[in-house]
């Protein structure tokens, strides 16, 4: 089947190490605090469903369009879809969704778009992607919950 | 606004519960969800405390216990189940596509223990095309409603009212679609029948809510309320059935009255009560109070400000963290307004005591 896109473009990618913060080690009532770095690092190597590249590399996932509020408990996600019209968002959005929900606390409620006017249907699939009953029935679907594993796991689906 | 005063979280399903519905007479609660099971709780017989079997000073002393699963007919996530009016009757909504109707049967153990809960699956219902999302009987118990992600609500014959004690044999039961109803051009999310009249109200994934009635030869739509800017969750009518409260992924709750003419018009809006998706509301049978329940993890009791009809809905209670994350449902107990169940992500099913 051919791919949507061809040719995708592929970003360079940024290690930056980060000291790790001493503040509240010894408070274990305090919930451990997130910030939008430590959330861009659970998702930035999910394998994009079309190509065997992360989101990272692909520009779909950037640290800026990761926005967390650790007070509230509010993640929001913007992504990059690869071409205008790309039928793999709503795969791409249920990847990041099914990874934060499987690694942050549970305090944390997670908004996930596609950013604005990089999408021809930019409201049906946010709102898809942001309807808990429709995210739920669509992963009770084995076919689709096993693609969605594998790009967590850093297996590409189109190897 | 402070805490619940008392409170019992009922422990037994395996992953999140979506829904709770409490029996006509108010002493059983089933609830359903992702473990494609049902649960029915009971007050348990034995009285709390001291021996002598005093009966509870209060109803939030009584001891809820799980006295029947009811599983192993769906093959995915139970979304939504309800009571018959005659309460023999569990009709249950999945995203199998199916709905099925459970027979009550009770009888007394042979050696005195006490009573037995019997459920068996007497009729399913197939028709929708994917997910079915809610289940509502008419007021008269003669119709059974559905409606599903395939954008159609089907109306059926139900089940003839009976007795737990003399349940009727499965040949006997048969529910034949009466009609197909589309519309919305979305989603169906859940419906309610009016409390006396043969009409339907069903919210939508479209934004909207839609009235259906039997016009001359057949079932259509009469009317469609437009005003909330998201996914209608839920919507609950009070028991004159002259107004109506929606809750919608917008945040907020409108309020709708009935004029003269019989059209509806939205009177309020109540954009303050939650932050995040409201995903049930619900009114209680005396009028007095609504309930929603939403994505922030609160329950909120709204009441009116005065006896006056018509008169403003306000927020009286907040329960924060009523439940672990989301609350996906709130229910009024049809015969005790100051008790109300509640169905969460976290796999439990809550009953509060709201003096």
């Amino acid at each position: 089947m051919a791919k949507l896109n061809e040719n995708p473009t592929v970003y360079a990618v940024s290690r930056v190490e980060r000291a790790a913060s001493v503040d509240d080690i010894d408070d274990e009532d305090a919930p451990e605090p997130f910030d939008a770095t430590e959330v861009f690092d659970l998702v930035r190597d999910i394998q994009d469903p079309e190509h065997p590249l992360t989101l990272e590399q692909l520009n779909v996932m950037e640290v800026k369009n990761v926005q967390v509020d650790n007070q509230k408990g509010r993640v929001v996600i913007r992504f990059t879809p690869t071409v205008p019209h790309c039928s793999m968002s709503t795969l791409i959005g249920l990847s990041l969704r099914v990874k934060l929900l499987r690694s942050l606390p549970q305090r944390f409620k997670v908004d996930i778009f596609v950013m604005p006017g990089t999408h021809m249907q930019e409201h049906q699939v946010n709102k898809q992607l942001n309807d808990k009953e429709r995210v739920a029935a669509a992963l009770e679907n084995p076919n689709l919950l096993q693609t969605v594993n594998k790009c967590i796991a850093g297996l590409s689906p189109a190897a | 606004t402070a805490t619940a005063a008392a409170a019992q979280t009922l422990k037994g399903h395996d992953d999140r519960v979506w829904h709770v519905a409490w029996s006509p007479c108010g002493k059983l609660l089933a609830s359903c969800g992702a473990d494609k099971s049902i649960r029915v709780w009971a007050k348990s017989p034995k009285a709390p405390g001291a021996a002598g079997g005093a009966a509870a000073a209060s109803p939030a002393e009584d001891e809820w216990l799980c006295v029947a699963t009811l599983e192993d007919t769906q093959s995915r996530t139970v979304r939504s189940c309800e009571f018959s009016p005659c309460g023999s009757y569990l009709a249950a909504a999945s995203f199998d596509a199916t709905v099925v109707i459970w027979q009550r049967g009770h009888r007394e153990a042979d050696d005195g223990s006490g009573a037995i809960e019997e459920w068996e699956c007497v009729s399913v219902l197939e028709g929708h095309e994917n997910e079915v999302k809610s289940v509502a009987w008419s007021a008269d118990g003669s119709m059974i409603a559905t409606c599903s992600r395939d954008k159609s609500i089907w109306i059926w014959e139900a089940p003839p009212a009976t007795t737990p004690q003399a349940r009727l044999p499965e040949e006997d039961i048969e529910c034949e679609c009466i009609s197909v109803l589309t519309g919305h051009s979305q989603d169906v999310k859940h419906l309610r029948w009016h409390p006396t009249e043969p009409v339907l109200f069903t919210a939508s994934y479209d934004d909207t809510i839609r009235v259906w009635a039997e016009q001359v030869d057949d079932w259509g739509c009469v009317e469609v309320l437009q005003g909330h800017t998201n996914t209608v969750w839920g919507l609950c009518l009070d028991s004159s059935g002259t107004r109506i409260a929606s809750c919608s992924q917008d945040c907020s709750v409108r309020i709708w009255s009935r004029s003269d003419k019989g059209t509806w018009a939205c009177d309020k809006v109540l954009d303050e009560i939650h932050e995040r998706t409201i995903f049930s509301i619900d009114w209680s049978r005396d009028g007095s109070r609504i309930a929603t329940g939403a994505g922030d993890d609160a329950i909120a009791v709204l009441e009116a400000s005065s006896d006056v009809v018509g008169s403003d809905f306000s927020v009286t209670r907040k329960l924060l963290a009523a439940h672990d994350t989301d609350v996906n449902c709130v229910r009024w107990n049809p015969q005790d307004s100051h008790i109300l169940a509640s169905a969460g992500d976290d796999g439990f099913v809550k009953l509060f005591f709201l003096p």
